[in-house]
């Protein structure tokens, strides 16, 4: 008790604030769905086990443990290999189109993934997608095993967007293969291709190893893709069927619902903390676009083949859906050919609810992000920085803890909170509870970012400026914070895209007053009206782009006033 | 008596019992210190001996786990205080080792940074930041990014920096060991210069002897976290206080004996047969086990007995450069010899001569 006062007092008010903010925001969902699983509804209902007996009983558990499981391997075993391998090109080849792939990847892993799944869901549609219409100019129908909505095109789909992710991740550690290694075992009389695979490979097991890990967790999170693809076909995830209980019953069944939750994330905190065991407290962090100056690449004779290979993963990941959004997005009726029109467009903007979701998603997803970038920063600052030891453990299972709940399941622990706490009760179904929502889930991925951010600060840096006399808030604005912006900067555009694309967060927390972008645009989609679904997500990234690009400007402007020479110094 | 902090005697730093725990390893073991107003204070030691943690206890960076702490009269950590003084309400000024320039400011706006702090208006601002440029020959740089800055002139930055508010200690990190000999002299000289000028209490980590010396005039050498010596150069040069000391500031030959006779301010020691008389003020016992420590370049060989000497014989020659090192052994001991190679002929291996002790060199437990 006496330590709790002293450590209060160190951290003064704004520090306990911050604290309690974590308490009751990151920390308090998690208990009451803990509680919740034992509850019949969040809405006063009684104490009852029924949720743990139905689930254990019902074989569609066990059918979707399978389904996530090999889900999750199949599409981290694919999509690790296809990353490895780009990273490598990245890092060895000359071939002219490596260069493309920094960018082309940092964007395909920057597309929400519910862009995605409608786009594919459209390019492998049965009659209208794209694939049927090539079939259907041969004269023919396309076949039943090539249709998107399967188990094999939710793993296709899925693996071309993941496969983004894994590069990005992988590409730090591979750049920073000492070349001197392999160069040794080709000097011993390995090729180069042996020299890879028996030297580099093995210095890349830990990396790999801690990319699977956390590949195979987000595996089972995903909630878009097989919501889209996999649920029509009748094949059920975690994911889906956390929400079959809330949505697909006649009355939901919130026990059943919460107790699977719980169970899932009990599972990933287990998966978390043995890797956090196998990586062995080693940071683990991506570097994106610094690739480290080494000798000059040799071309090579397969360098064609490479190009080759390049080019078709970005036109399936990148070109082919953008497309197929565009024109979609165009067609009066989706799956319609030959005629184009912006009537999807102008009825978006006649339609005053629809206006009105753009502008508040807007707000929410940047005003959220910004909340995001800033708590995750000063949660990546007081990690690495305090020396208490209490608060540094108290951060740092505040940065996982989101981390072990799928999408669906903390909107549903939010639910639990927000209906069972007396305060927050009134504000429930509205866009703030959603946006907090929203926060609290983007949340490790940004703070897993700021740690790697903030340590690229060195301390000696804020000390020279304590030393002159600067208060601990002046030292983080104006010297650590300053250093790191365009870095955060960059994640900002990252999360706020993030949080336009979720589906998952607000799909239980939506309400008539409150929708997203992305659950008005599912819910386009699942009425069948995919052309208006595309011109919505469209005009979204539109929308959000301009504002984006508008910000860069202005800020290109500001700095480029403030560096002005100091004439009057400089000539005296 | 006891001196009170507010006495206007009181030293400009004054450290007493001061300890560092890092978890369970003891850091700094207790340290003693007291700095008078205006004294050149260096902090010299092997890597890994406790400089830069002392320093950063002073500056208040880290706050050590026992003892007491204060500047200029005022406490600024005591064990028993529940907060330390911050280090931003210290007033001190600060040169780092790697320089620790913020490199999204311009070298005007890094060394205006502190007065901002104090919201100096910006015609003060002005004015002491050009007087500052011209103290340390920073005026054509003022518009640049400390990244377009050569080592030097970033050091030169950081020092202008920290004198920006005129601080009463400025403490200095290995200030000058990521320049080149050339330019570190000079700047040496500049740093003693501005130290005079200003009237401040300067403290300077160093583990170089020879920049101590030319610089200090206190030097405080640590070994292990604790401190061994502190006196003026001079001191620490010509009377050592322990081995370790001595062998630090490059006495690196020991010869043992035993002390059969103590006259005033002479010790006469018996050296494995051979007696020789040596000038010490160190109180020492009849019996009692001692070293003479000696520069293997003040020691010289000669073919007759002159003064204070001892019988040797010559082992190997190696001849490096324009002199010679000499091995030999005298009094069964083995010691180093260097001479000019072209003074006198080279002693050959087997010969026998005599060493010459300067009857100054300092005795040690
Ligand atoms: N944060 C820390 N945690 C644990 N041990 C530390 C920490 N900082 C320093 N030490 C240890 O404290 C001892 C003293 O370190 P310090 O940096 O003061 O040495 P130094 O005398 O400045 O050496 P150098 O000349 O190499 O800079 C070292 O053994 C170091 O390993
Ligand atoms: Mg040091």
């Amino acid at each position: 008790m006496a330590a709790l006062v002293r450590t209060i007092w160190r951290l003064g008010p704004w520090g306990s604030g911050f604290c309690l903010l974590l308490l009751a925001f990151v920390y308090w969902p998690f208990f009451t769905l803990i509680g919740g699983a034992f509850k019949s509804t969040p809405f006063g209902g009684t104490f009852t086990l029924s949720g743990f007996s139905t689930v254990f009983g019902n074989v569609a558990t066990y059918r979707a443990f399978g389904v996530s499981a090999l889900y999750s391997s199949i599409v981290l075993v694919i999509s690790i290999s296809i990353g490895l391998a780009f990273a490598f090109v990245t890092a060895r080849s000359a071939a002219r189109a490596a260069r493309l792939l920094v960018p082309a990847m940092v964007l395909i892993a920057a597309i929400p993934r519910l862009f995605f799944a409608v786009s594919w869901g459209m390019i492998g549609a049965p009659r209208s997608g794209l694939i049927a219409n090539v079939f259907q100019a041969f004269g023919r129908d396309l076949p039943d095993w090539l249709t998107v909505y399967s188990f094999g095109g939710l793993v296709w789909v899925t693996v071309l967007k993941v496969s983004a992710a894994a590069y990005l991740l992988l590409l730090g550690p591979v750049l920073q293969i000492d070349r001197s290694l392999e160069d040794a075992a080709v000097m011993s009389g390995a090729s180069r291709g042996r020299a890879v695979i028996q030297v580099s490979l093995p210095l890349l097991t830990p990396a790999l190893v801690a990319v699977a890990m956390l590949m195979f967790v987000e595996g089972i999170q995903i909630y878009d893709f097989p919501a889209l693809l996999a649920a029509p076909a009748g094949i059920e995830t975690l994911s889906t069927a956390v929400e079959a209980y809330l949505n697909k019953e006649t009355t939901p069944q919130w026990a059943s619902a919460t107790a699977l939750s719980l169970v899932v994330v009990l599972m990933i905190t287990l998966l978390l903390l043995l890797q956090a065991r196998l990586v062995g407290g080693r940071s683990f962090t991506s570097i994106v676009g610094k690739a480290r100056q080494t000798a000059a690449m040799e071309p090579s004779r397969w360098d064609w083949a490479i190009s080759l290979a390049i080019g078709l993963f970005l036109v399936l990941a990148l070109l082919l859906p953008l497309a197929q959004m565009v024109i979609g997005s165009l067609q009066p009726y989706f799956g319609m050919y030959g005629t184009y029109t912006l009537a999807n467009y102008k009825a978006i903007f006649a339609d005053g609810r629809q206006v009105v979701i753009l502008m508040e998603t807007l707000a929410m997803s940047t005003v959220g992000g910004l909340f995001v970038i800033a708590v995750a920063f000063i949660m990546a600052y007081v990690e690495t920085r305090t020396s208490l030891r209490i608060l540094r453990l108290f951060v740092r299972i505040a940065s996982w803890v989101p981390a072990t709940a799928p999408g669906i399941v903390l909107s549903l622990a939010f639910v639990w909170t927000f209906v069972s706490t007396p305060g927050l009760r009134t504000l429930y179904g509205s866009n703030i509870l959603m946006a907090i929502a929203l926060v609290v889930a983007h949340l490790p991925l940004a703070i897993r970012a700021c740690e790697g951010i903030v340590a690229q600060v060195s301390p000696e840096l804020e000390d020279a400026a304590r030393m002159s006399a600067a208060r601990p808030a002046t030292v983080i604005l104006s010297i650590t914070a300053r250093l790191c912006a365009p870095s955060l900067a960059a994640a900002w555009v990252l999360v706020s895209l993030a949080i336009a694309g979720a589906l998952d967060v607000p799909l239980l927390l939506q309400s008539t007053r409150s929708q997203t972008v992305a659950t008005y645009a599912y819910s386009l989609f699942n009425n069948g009206e995919v052309a208006q679904a595309a011109a919505f997500f469209l005009s979204y990234l539109a929308l959000f782009l301009l504002m984006v690009a508008g910000l860069y400007l202005a800020t290109r402007f500001y700095t480029s006033m403030r560096n002005q020479p100091r004439v009057a110094v400089a000539s005296r | 008596m006891l001196l009170t902090s507010d006495t206007p005697t009181a030293p400009s730093i004054w450290i007493s019992a001061l300890r560092k725990f890092y978890g369970d390893t003891e850091i700094l073991k207790g340290i003693d210190l007291k700095v008078p107003v205006g004294t050149y204070l260096c902090l010299l030691g092997p890597s890994g001996c406790g400089k830069t943690t002392l320093l950063r206890c002073i500056a208040g960076l880290e706050h050590p786990s026992r003892g007491r702490l204060d500047l200029q009269g005022r406490t600024m950590f005591h064990e028993t205080m529940p907060v330390p003084v911050p280090a931003e309400k210290r007033g001190l000024g600060m040169v780092f080792q790697h320089y620790a320039l913020w490199p999204h400011l311009k070298v005007f706006d890094n060394i205006a940074f502190p007065m901002r702090q104090k919201r100096a208006s910006s015609g003060e601002i002005e004015t002491r930041v050009s007087d500052l440029a011209d103290l340390i020959g920073l005026r054509p740089l003022l518009d640049r990014f400390p990244g377009q800055l050569s080592g030097g002139q970033q050091q030169r930055v950081a020092l202008a920096r920290a004198l920006c508010i005129e601080p009463s200690i400025l403490l200095l990190d290995e200030p000058l060991s990521n320049l080149d000999s050339g330019l570190r002299n000079q700047l040496r000289r500049e740093l003693r210069n501005i130290h005079d000028r200003l009237g401040m209490t300067s403290v300077m980590v160093t583990h170089d002897q020879d920049e101590a010396m030319a610089l200090a005039d206190m030097i405080a050498v640590l070994h292990e976290g604790a401190v061994v010596q502190y006196g003026s150069p001079a001191e620490v040069l010509f009377e050592p206080a322990t081995r370790y000391v001595a062998s630090f500031v490059g006495y690196d030959n020991m010869l043992e004996g035993i002390v059969t006779d103590l006259a005033a301010g002479r010790t006469t020691l018996d050296l494995d047969g051979t007696r020789v008389t040596m000038q010490s003020s160190g109180r020492f016992a009849i019996g009692e086990r001692l070293a003479i420590a000696l520069k293997s370049r003040d020691v010289s060989l000669t073919s007759a007995p002159r003064g204070n000497h001892i019988a040797t014989t010559v082992g190997r020659v190696t001849r490096l450069g324009s002199s010679l090192e000499i091995e030999i052994r005298a009094a069964d001991q083995p010691l180093l010899v260097t001479q000019s190679a072209d003074a006198a002929p080279a002693p050959k291996a087997g010969e026998h001569l005599f060493l010459q002790l300067p009857d100054t060199a300092p005795l040690l437990r």
